[in-house]
């Protein structure tokens, strides 16, 4: 039996050797097929049934052998392949067990999430466009900085685009009237919005108690009703305007400037506590944040990166709006109520 | 045992939390916990979510016993600050 560290240490040499005996077999495969069929199918031999590798417990007969760790080979489909049965995915190596698993299409798809194909570049969140709608890259008329445009909000018949105060304030920076552009840069034909309102950031002060924050959040009113597109938000087809509240396990969807349409999961909410950096690391200005909303992204995939602040979270079955991008670490993403917001700006979805 | 690096709960049995579960997550204190808020369990029981530096040895018994019954559940504090994300 083989403790967990002693498989492990084994893997990368396995692969290795794995991956060896895949191209050899690819190698001689091709040089048949072209001739006979004239490409290759995706499961022509046994070692290109074989997607991924890891180590874990032995399982025999369906039933987990505790403490017995070993080298997992996991195919897409498993079938008995008797004398055929490749030699490196039999018996062990280099005294190590090797399990070979089923593990289906569909579950490889999903794990492969990061790599599929996105319905949106970053490039086209980036890019001017008009009508503006959520999910495009926004800016205060020249900044050096970027951020996304949520979703529109609206009071009575005033149409308000809505993000962070770091985006469209510069964090308490920028005064009352300041334009807002789609999507970056000094042209004024770019403005299509002016801030309105924000909720100001609380940082402490010397010898005083750490305030709370409750959001990140401004909105600036849209300068004219043509230059904007209610209830769309770029690249998702499926955004409807009427808020929600977040729970945990809920999928969620973001479309944002910086890594486009990307999916996650909540995993905490009402969180108290949150500490976010608005300086640098030599001069930290330490935000401290309460009910915010924790997600990770889905495997394989971040969940945002910078840029993407400012972006509407959407619980993922009903389109509806759950909260507000505002941070992260590269792990995970943190984000304000979006019920809280609208009750700040007495404004609802649009 | 060390807290989880990253926690993923099983989906709720309700739409709400219990507002006992709230009331706690806003007035619980413990000098190791960082952050607190609510999650579920990974079969979806509604829980105390706290966050408490990586190398904590939990569960921490005079935390659990403040929790009421609920479970708690344990994720370690991130390596990082987190930083907003503009760009």
């Amino acid at each position: 039996m083989a403790s967990f560290s002693e498989a492990f240490a084994a893997l990368d040499e396995y692969r290795l050797a794995l991956l060896s005996e895949q191209h050899n077999e690819n190698t001689a495969l091709a040089a048949r097929s072209f001739s006979a069929r004239g490409g290759l199918s995706a499961f022509a031999t046994p070692l290109t049934n074989v997607h991924a590798t890891g180590v874990g417990v032995r399982l025999r007969k369906g039933k987990i052998v505790e403490g017995d760790f070993v080298l997992k080979v996991y195919v897409f489909d498993k079938q008995d392949l008797g004398k055929q049965a490749p030699k490196i995915t039999q018996g062990n190596f280099q005294g190590i067990g090797i399990d070979v698993e089923h593990l289906p299409v569909q579950q490889a798809l999903k794990r492969r999430v990061g790599l599929r194909p996105l319905a949106t570049t970053p490039a086209q969140h980036q890019a001017r466009r008009r009508p503006v709608v959520g999910g495009l890259q926004i800016s205060p008329l020249g900044a050096d900085f970027v951020g996304t445009m949520g979703c529109l909000v609206r009071r009575g018949t005033q149409l308000f685009a809505l993000s962070n105060n770091h985006v469209l304030v510069d964090t308490n920076s920028l005064p009352i009237g300041t334009q807002i552009v789609q999507s970056f840069g000094t042209n004024p034909a770019d403005v299509f919005a002016r801030l309105s309102e924000f909720e100001p950031i609380r940082f402490p002060q010397p010898g005083g108690i750490t305030p709370r924050n409750r959001m990140d959040a401004a909105i600036a009113a849209v300068t004219s009703p043509t230059l904007v597109r209610r209830a769309t938000i770029f690249g998702i087809d499926n955004y409807t305007p009427v808020l929600t509240a977040p729970r945990p396990a809920m999928t969620v969807t973001k479309s944002g400037r910086t890594t486009a349409v990307t999916r996650g999961r909540i995993t905490a909410i009402r969180v108290n506590g949150v500490t976010v950096n608005y300086g640098t690391v030599q001069n930290p200005i330490i935000g401290t944040f309460d009910n915010s909303v924790q997600i990770v992204g889905a495997p394989g995939q971040s969940f945002s990166r910078p840029g993407d602040s400012g972006s509407a979270i959407l619980d993922n079955a009903s389109g509806r709006p759950v909260a507000l991008l505002f941070a992260g670490d590269g792990t995970s993403t943190t984000a304000c109520d979006l019920t809280a917001v609208c009750t700040r700006f007495n404004v609802v979805p649009a | 045992m060390r807290p989880k690096k990253q926690h993923i709960g099983g989906e709720p049995p309700t739409p709400d939390p219990p507002q006992a579960l709230i009331d706690l997550s806003e007035r619980i204190a413990h000098p190791l916990v960082k952050r607190t808020g609510v999650t579920t369990t990974e079969d979806g029981r509604w829980a105390l979510y706290v966050t408490v530096p990586k190398t904590t040895d939990v569960p921490l018994h005079d935390l659990e016993s403040q929790a009421g019954g609920f479970p708690v559940v344990y994720e370690a504090e991130p390596d990082r600050p987190l930083r907003p994300l503009r760009s």
